[in-house]
């Protein structure tokens, strides 16, 4: 049956009412339904609330209840005091994990396929998955524990010079730190869609560059890495298009007040704000410009791609 | 066709699910008239033995006396504040909710006018006559137990003892006498005694502490007492004022720097938690620190009980300026407690009911209900009428503690909605505290009840049209003051640059912070 749709559909596609489509391909759109309505339900619906960013929102109110009370928490945030200081963390820590986590994955996706050792290649993709799969809270608490001044890590540290302190209070290390453990933990998982990308590139090409007496070196530089670029540059994209929302989460497990100065992120702030300080429309305030920020460098890459490369995510 | 067949298969599934999870979320309020629901955060320390307080005995026994049905609902753990924000901006109120409502935007008054809950001053003379008359019955009770408009709208936790002051300074009674040193009075004592451990017992943090030791935490006031300032903000002869605005504030800042860098003070003290501060305090890294009787002292003396039978230690008294016994700060809990107080909501049907229902816990047989649990279950009393814990909590074989047993039956020694009398706390404190060493600490600490209640700044918020921006300026003006005051400690910021940071707080509007507290403040007097 499923045949003779396609079929049909390829003839005279043209001419089928939009009712006949539906029709004739209802099971699919009926397995649509459901994420299609939770596109709706849980992305969309939700986003009309940002209108208390441009409202004096109070519970008792109500979000359409409330006064407008216009651009006034924009203004706030950008007068405040931690204004500069929450986006320049936020910038350095996203353009610290941007240079330094991700070429981390492609490279190790291009070392993971020259292995031929299946078993020993299985046992290397695992251990590096693992720490993917342990809770934000966990690995956290390690952290903690491995840099204060009993820790692991600043024990082994020590041995090669560098001081015995805390390194979790003292702010000078707390980006190394937080850009350093996160890619420690997503690098593997990371690199799971390189490694698929990798997979399905054409083994006849590396058949033809052997012939052509192509070493290993020449074969990725020639083959793999043209073979998956564009998958680079689409993880590019997406990945700029966050520059400004770094997890809150991570962030508030690991600061304290003897590293604000640098770890105070735009999301930790309006965590404070918001939730800490019941103060619903300022932090929704926040979140609108970390949003559209966030928004216009998607755009800017997603443009500059199409321009230089020719594709694009969009 | 297989293949359709299974895809409808599977969206019917689907949609069954959501279809059911709806269903299940309806379906959790009954309206049965004797069923009144009560949202209340679990209390920490039973959330692993039980999945809602109806398992608790205590309750199940007041059900059985009232006949009333308490429909729990908790929020997640750790979520409290967040799901009391849902909660309250969904509408969907319970029949009581047990909360704190200073956290409440523009506080408890807002709340009433907000119509999320209702003025008890109708209905308590009525329907809880003895909760009223325990209110009514104590001037400060009842100032705190009412709004800036004279509405009476909680049921709170009276607290009518001496024992208010659960935390203070502690340190190595055995090390002490070794070393032939008196338990430290005064700033000059304390900095022998912390270099005589530092040098002679060779501990490298010889005074331990968290973070709270100088930043936001009122309860911990272990070296301002000595300077006579407040770290937040605190009332001094009827006037409101901040710790860091005054000069004082430097004097004491200057000393915490000093002791951090002649390593008097843990170098770490920013990120201890509780169980660093014990793990030190054990293994002979630190010799004193600020800690609590149940928290700190009994754990303590518990674990070394077997690993070091010299080990001891002692506490000691607030300090005061010039010494002269009246410490104006300390660990102190106000008189009434507002975390553990609980309302009536507008969505309440029968709010008679509740009330009634509600006035059990300030009866005499409430509040043995409440700190011992059921009769014969986890009490007995004796000939001499005396309360008495049974064998089974007392002398726990699994090495739970005291407290920990009891509230696996009552809410003992919790602050919630209910009365403690004099006679029952010292009963009840008795029992808990196995040690000497903590009935000891709990009356030397406790000399500093009446004069650090005459700084105590209330529990209350700004007024109404106040209160968003007093929120603002207090999220900025509590993390700069947190990170500024840990680089004086630390020496990253050096103390010459104290009279810059005043600038900037000034800059932050400090001044109008303050004057907001203050006019909260003027209006809780004239209430």
């Amino acid at each position: 049956m499923t045949k003779k749709t396609v079929q049909q559909k390829n003839n005279n596609s043209f001419f089928l009412n939009v009712k006949k489509e539906l029709y004739n391909n209802r099971y699919l759109y009926i397995l649509m339904i459901p994420v299609l309505l939770y596109y709706i339900l849980f992305c969309y619906a939700p986003m009309t609330g940002i209108v208390i960013a441009f409202k004096d929102y109070q519970i008792s109110e109500g979000i359409l209840g409330s006064k407008w009370v216009g651009l006034k928490y924009f203004k706030e945030f950008f007068s405040g005091m931690f204004f500069t200081r929450t986006l320049r963390n936020t910038i350095m820590i996203s353009v610290y994990d941007i240079v330094f986590g991700f070429p981390l994955p492609v490279i190790f996706a291009l070392l993971l396929n020259e292995i031929n050792n299946l078993k020993y290649k299985k046992i290397v993709q695992t251990v590096t998955y693992l720490p993917h799969f342990i809770s934000m809270v966990v690995i956290c608490g390690m952290i903690v524990d491995f840099f204060s001044r009993d820790g692991v890590i600043t024990r082994l540290l020590t041995l090669f010079g560098f001081e015995n302190i805390n390194y979790m209070s003292d702010a000078r290390y707390f980006r190394s730190i937080y850009v350093g453990t996160g890619i420690w933990q997503g690098f593997g998982w990371n690199s799971i869609i390189y490694i698929a990308a990798i997979s399905g590139i054409d083994q006849q090409l590396y058949e033809a560059a052997e012939i052509d007496g192509a070493k290993k070196i020449r074969k990725v530089w020639h083959i793999t890495i043209p073979g998956i670029s564009d998958t680079i540059i689409l993880m590019l994209i997406l990945r700029l298009g966050s520059v400004l929302s770094i997890g809150a989460e991570k962030v508030i497990l690991l600061y304290n007040a003897g590293t604000y100065e640098t770890a105070d992120i735009i999301s930790s702030y309006v965590y404070r704000t918001g939730i800490g300080g019941a103060r619903y429309s300022y932090s929704s305030a926040v979140g609108l410009f970390q949003s559209v920020v966030n928004f216009i460098i998607l755009i800017a890459a997603n443009g500059i791609s199409k321009k230089i490369k020719g594709n694009s995510l969009f | 066709m297989k293949k359709a067949v299974v895809s409808v298969f599977l969206s019917a599934a689907i949609i069954t699910s959501f279809a059911s999870c709806g269903k299940k979320q309806g379906g959790t309020r009954e309206t049965d008239e004797n069923t009144l629901s009560y949202w209340v955060a679990m209390p920490p320390s039973i959330v692993s033995q039980f999945k809602s307080l109806n398992e608790l005995p205590m309750y199940q026994e007041l059900e059985k006396r009232t006949g009333v049905h308490i429909d729990f609902i908790h929020p997640p753990t750790g979520q409290v504040n967040e799901q009391f924000s849902l909660m309250l901006a969904s509408k969907d109120y319970p029949d009581m909710i047990e909360a704190s409502w200073v956290i409440y935007p523009g506080g408890q008054a807002k709340a009433i006018k907000d119509n999320v809950i209702i003025p008890l001053n109708d209905i308590m003379p009525k329907c809880a006559p003895d909760a009223w008359g325990k209110i009514t019955g104590n001037p400060l009770f009842d100032r705190l137990s009412k709004t800036d408009d004279g509405d009476y709208y909680m049921f709170p936790y009276l607290n009518d003892s001496n024992f208010r002051i659960f935390g203070g300074l502690m340190l190595r009674a055995d090390w002490l006498k070794e070393l032939n040193l008196s338990v430290p009075t005064t700033i000059d004592e304390w900095e022998t005694v912390l270099t005589a451990f530092k040098e002679k017992k060779g501990a490298t943090a010889p005074f331990t502490a968290q973070s709270a030791l100088v930043n936001g935490s009122y309860s911990v006031n272990a070296f301002n007492g000595a300077f006579d300032v407040g770290k937040r903000i605190y009332v001094d002869d009827g006037e409101v004022k901040f710790g860091p605005m005054e000069d004082s504030y430097k004097d004491w800042l200057t000393l915490m720097n000093k002791w951090y860098k002649t390593g008097l003070l843990d170098v770490d003290y920013a990120t201890n938690d509780s169980s660093a501060v014990i793990s030190k305090m054990s293994n002979g890294e630190a010799g004193a620190t600020f800690g609590f009787v149940g928290g700190t002292l009994g754990p303590l003396l518990q674990i070394m009980e077997d690993k070091d039978p010299n080990f001891d230690l002692v506490a000691a008294p607030y300090l005061s300026k010039n010494n002269d016994g009246k410490p104006g700060f300390a660990a102190l809990e106000s008189d009434v407690v507002d975390s553990g107080s609980l309302v009536i909501t507008t969505a309440c049907s029968n709010p008679e009911l509740a009330a009634k229902w509600a006035n059990n816990f300030y009866t005499e047989d409430g509040e043995k209900l409440r700190s011992f649990g059921v009769e014969n279950e986890s009490y007995t009393v004796d000939e001499d009428n005396q309360i008495k814990f049974t064998d089974e909590i007392l002398n726990n074989e699994n090495g739970v503690s005291v407290v920990e047993m009891a509230q696996r039956y009552a809410r003992t020694a919790e602050a919630c909605p209910g009365y403690g009398s004099q006679k029952n706390m010292e009963n009840l404190y008795e029992q808990i505290y196995k040690y000497d060493r903590q009935i000891e600490a709990f009356g030397l600490w406790s000399e500093a009840t009446d004069s650090a209640r005459e700084h105590l700044f209330p529990a209350i918020t700004a007024v109404s049209d106040e209160a968003d921006e007093f929120s603002a300026l207090n999220i900025e003006i509590c993390t700069y003051l947190d990170e500024m005051i840990f680089k004086f400690v630390n020496g990253t910021e050096p103390l010459e640059n104290f009279d810059q940071f005043r600038e900037n707080l000034k800059k932050l509007n400090v001044e109008r912070y303050i004057e907001i507290q203050s006019n909260a403040y003027k209006k809780f007097l004239e209430r």
